[in-house]
């Protein structure tokens, strides 16, 4: 592959990128869904159309597979430079979903063949179907070749449609803006939006606004009330149907914040918003996949005559675009209570300044203190009055990681190898099912002008399945071709000089036994 | 009689023994046929099942595998046409079957000769 451009690299990487569509909400079934229903051809010729084109794509992945490896091997020895790294983890991005989408073409009526399903091929009256040994050959999923995890997620596109730039217009608010949505994980999967378009609006009053989410037809699916959206900054709304709304607050106004809310009464604004279910296609070299967490060690008191200071509401909240996230760990969170300048700082374990805000007002009773490095929490006060104590406590960060940052190219390198072989497996059980398929057609053919069959149709029909088997699958039975036998048999019988011991091998003893029962009418079992 | 005598004595004897042999087999195998076809003709389809069954079993792929194959998947053809009852088809190939292995014994039997 070519090398790519900083821009295609960025795309390539997008978290979205080569993301598939998804149908059902996380964790749940598709209703209807039969898995492992066989897949049967319909007879000799649509076996071979199916075997052909697998074969063919087959090579393809195994090129597929090639390239990345090299790719791979190629990622080991860049270590250190970071934009090598990212083209190759993103070209390996994009060859293993190129390698998925290939695997999504190989389809008959309508089901991919290489997705784990049983496949029949069927050859026709009197010969036994080819039962094709078929594995997995996705890169994701459980059985599949592990070179690609599907995790979920979805595409959130805020725009503004006619209607909502008239109700917009007509309030004419300044300094708020929906800067986007997103996919929020952590919130209850069994709820979650269902690929569709839908309404946010905002009933804007400063610190106590509303931001509902509607139908296009205004039915509420989910309202959060006393939203603060006054200020400067970014402020966001977390939905328990799995979206996430960041806010970018300017306040430009000396006489009012955005809009004269207390004046005029709340503004309304309007925008549409569609939400696309995805499975995102992630490489990751770890199994190990870290689970979201912020926890405290023990839950902290500041307490005096009046009241007290406590914590809660430990959130991811999102990262500021001047701040660096802050790296998993544990970390020393500190509030120095000083009424309306108190100070909130943030350490890390070697003691380095990890987050500082000063000049926050803690004496109302639920202050959020965000950091903009991704952590933010709730100071509680109940009346707290005393100046210059600290409240200490130690806090857990744990947050998933991009898999880039994880991710072991050598690792990755035995899995495609180790998908090679997979690849190999099923080229061979393809072949396979070829030759059966022509040798079967041939001995057909053969049988039909009476002419001699070779070994190689003796194979072809798989001589030993059908005598292990006494019979084997039942077939349709078609006259003409028992016909077509006993002409075949009349042929053989005088073209070799070894054909009766090939039947007449029937003992004195075992002749005699049939006798007596055909003397008994057949009323004993033959042993 | 002499050494070469005897040793050609000998060779002839044995060479009876196999063609007798060989002979008796056919024979036996043609009987199998006569009972199966018996069987078909009184619509004894357990008889026709163990005549069958007897025949699938003594077949020797090492010999002819062509041959082997063949007759399994006559005697495919053959079950199939007794699960549908159709003794008149299922007499037809028991007959054609036995002609054909009668004219082979006598061919064996006139290059014996």
């Amino acid at each position: 592959m070519e090398n790519l451009t900083t821009k295609q690299i960025e795309d390539f990487n997008n978290p979205l990128a080569f993301a598939r569509t998804r149908e059902a909400r996380v964790g749940q079934s598709v209703i209807g869904l039969v898995e492992n229903r066989p897949i049967w051809t319909e007879d000799i010729e649509a076996s071979y159309r199916l075997i052909l084109g697998a074969s063919e794509r087959l090579e393809t992945l195994e090129g597929n597979l090639n390239t990345m490896l090299d790719l791979s091997r190629s990622g080991e020895s860049a270590r250190g430079n970071e934009q090598k790294i990212e083209e190759v983890y993103g070209k390996l991005r994009s060859l293993s979903a190129g390698f998925d989408q290939i695997i999504d073409a190989v389809v008959f009526d309508g089901r991919s063949v290489f997705a784990g399903d049983p496949v029949y091929l069927d050859l026709g009256g009197g010969a036994r179907p080819i039962d094709l040994e078929t594995s997995r050959l996705l890169t994701y999923g459980e059985d599949g070749l592990g070179l690609s995890a599907a995790e979920a997620t979805a595409s959130v596109n805020i725009s503004y449609s006619i209607d909502d730039q008239i109700v917009n217009k007509a309030f004419d608010i300044v300094g708020l803006d929906i800067a986007e949505g997103s996919y929020n994980q952590s919130t209850d999967p069994t709820r979650e939006l269902e690929t569709g378009t839908y309404k946010v609006k905002i009933s804007y009053e400063g610190p106590d606004s509303t931001v509902q989410l509607t139908t296009t037809t205004g039915a509420i699916i989910e309202s959060k009330t006393g939203v603060d959206l006054s200020g400067s900054g970014r402020e966001w709304v977390d939905f328990d149907v799995g979206l996430r709304l960041t806010f970018e607050m300017d306040s430009l106004f000396g006489s009012f914040d955005k809009w004269d809310y207390e004046g005029r009464g709340p503004a309304n604004l309007s925008a549409t918003l569609n939400y696309e279910r995805l499975d995102g296609h992630v490489l990751r070299t770890s199994d190990e996949v870290l689970e979201d967490k912020i926890e405290m060690k023990y839950d902290p008191v500041l307490s005096d005559g009046n009241g007290k200071i406590t914590l809660s509401d430990l959130n991811f909240s999102p990262v500021s675009v001047d701040k660096t996230a802050l790296d998993n760990g544990v970390y020393s969170l500190s509030v120095e209570y000083k009424g309306e300048n108190s100070i909130v700082r943030l350490h890390d374990g070697l003691g380095r300044l990890q987050g500082y805000q000063f000049g926050v007002d803690l004496t109302g009773e639920k202050t959020t203190v965000d950091f903009g490095n991704g952590f933010s929490f709730d100071v509680n006060n109940t009346g707290y009055l005393q100046d210059g104590a600290t409240l200490t406590v130690p806090v857990e960060y744990q947050h998933e990681r991009p898999p880039l940052e994880d991710f072991d190219f050598s690792e990755y390198a035995k899995r495609i190898e180790a998908a090679i072989e997979v690849v190999a497996g099923q080229r061979e059980v393809v072949e396979e099912a070829r030759l059966r398929i022509e040798e079967v057609n041939n001995m057909r053919n053969l049988a039909a002008t009476s002419a001699i069959p070779n070994t190689a149709a003796l194979a072809a029909s798989g001589a030993l399945n059908i005598l292990a088997g006494g019979g084997g699958i039942s077939n349709p039975f078609d006259p003409s071709v028992t016909q077509a036998r006993l002409q075949l048999l009349g042929s053989q019988l005088f073209s070799t000089t070894t054909a009766l011991p090939a039947q007449a091998n029937q003992s004195p003893e075992a002749l005699a036994q049939l006798e007596l029962q055909s003397a008994n009418g057949w009323l004993v079992n033959y042993a | 009689m002499g050494k070469k005598g005897k040793k050609a004595y000998q060779a002839n004897q044995y060479s009876k023994a196999q063609s007798e042999s060989k002979e008796a087999a056919g024979q036996r195998l043609v009987r199998v046929y006569e009972l199966a076809i018996g069987a078909a003709q009184e619509q004894n389809s357990q008889g026709v099942r163990y005549c069958l069954s007897l025949l699938r079993h003594t077949l020797d792929p090492s010999s002819s595998p062509e041959v082997v194959l063949t007759q399994s998947q006559l005697y495919n053809d053959c079950e199939e046409i007794l699960n549908n009852e159709d003794y008149p088809q299922l007499l037809n190939i028991l007959e054609y079957l036995k002609g054909l292995w009668v004219a082979r014994m006598r061919v064996d039997s006139m290059l014996q000769d």
